[in-house]
């Protein structure tokens, strides 16, 4: 009687092949990111924050920045979508949609925010609310 | 805004930049993610059946040289073209920081028949 093969047979004492083959043949792909964090800079002054977000291929109906107590959060969709008849050959970018959330530590006036997107980058300035900001005391 | 493009293009020699590629039944289709740039300093060249897109930016003011070298790229990408590409129509656009290089394809030639002289 044969042996019970063994559950729990680690794959490289599989033969060579099998391995690979298993992989090519698998119908099981890695899933495509539900997200992609942009690349981003924030700097801070002493009344306002400006925020910087690489966002290639958002257009402005794509994009949504919203903020909430202190925190920021930009969402930008990709609307570009292949024309009727082109295949992809060759892909370093994923539809997933562009989402950072920042954390400001204190709150802005979400009323005077100022937003501008060109060329797939969004330069946001965001100014602190007047309560925050420090207050320089002169001494009599 | 320089210390974000050095993060995101690397700070040693040109950076890269992801590119898609994508055919159609007339041409080949390049799209490379480079947010950010102005116009006058993407460059695209195509020379022994391959691509190179890059970013040039301007030599800083009062730099300007007459025998200075080139101003050298920020991001810099090369990639091989199609035997078929039919250089000078190649066609480029720039919308949301995405470039799109557009290579038609040359219209197959037919074979030509070569009549002999007589001698």
């Amino acid at each position: 009687m044969p042996p019970e093969p063994n559950p729990f047979r680690p794959p490289f004492l599989l033969p060579p092949m099998t391995l690979l083959n298993s992989l090519l043949t698998s119908p099981v792909r890695p899933a495509a990111p539900a997200a992609v964090r942009p690349v981003h800079q924030l700097n801070e002054t002493e009344d306002a924050f400006a925020l910087t977000v690489q966002l290639p291929g958002v257009a402005r109906d794509g994009l949504d920045v919203t903020v909430e107590e202190d925190v920021l959060r930009v969402v930008g969709r990709r609307a570009w979508t292949p024309p009727a008849g082109w295949s992809a050959l060759h892909r370093e970018t994923t539809d997933a949609p562009f989402t950072l959330a920042v954390a400001l530590g204190q709150a802005v006036a979400a009323d005077r925010i100022a937003a501008e997107l060109r060329d797939g980058v969004l330069r946001l300035s965001l100014p602190k609310v007047e309560a925050v900001r420090p207050r320089r005391i002169t001494v009599a | 805004m320089d210390r974000l493009f050095a993060a995101a293009l690397g700070a040693n020699g040109p950076a890269t930049f992801p590119v898609d590629v994508y055919s159609d039944a007339s041409a080949t289709h390049v799209r490379a993610a480079l947010p950010g740039c102005r116009r006058e300093d993407l460059r695209i060249e195509l020379a022994d059946g391959q691509l190179t897109l890059s970013v040039v930016p301007p030599a800083p003011a009062g730099d300007a040289q007459p025998d200075a070298a080139p101003a050298a790229p920020v991001a810099l990408r090369t990639l091989p073209v199609p035997e078929d590409t039919a250089d000078d129509q190649v066609g480029a656009t720039y919308v949301d920081g995405i470039l799109t290089v557009t290579l038609p394809r040359r219209p197959a030639t037919p074979p030509r028949r070569i009549q002999i002289n007589a001698a």
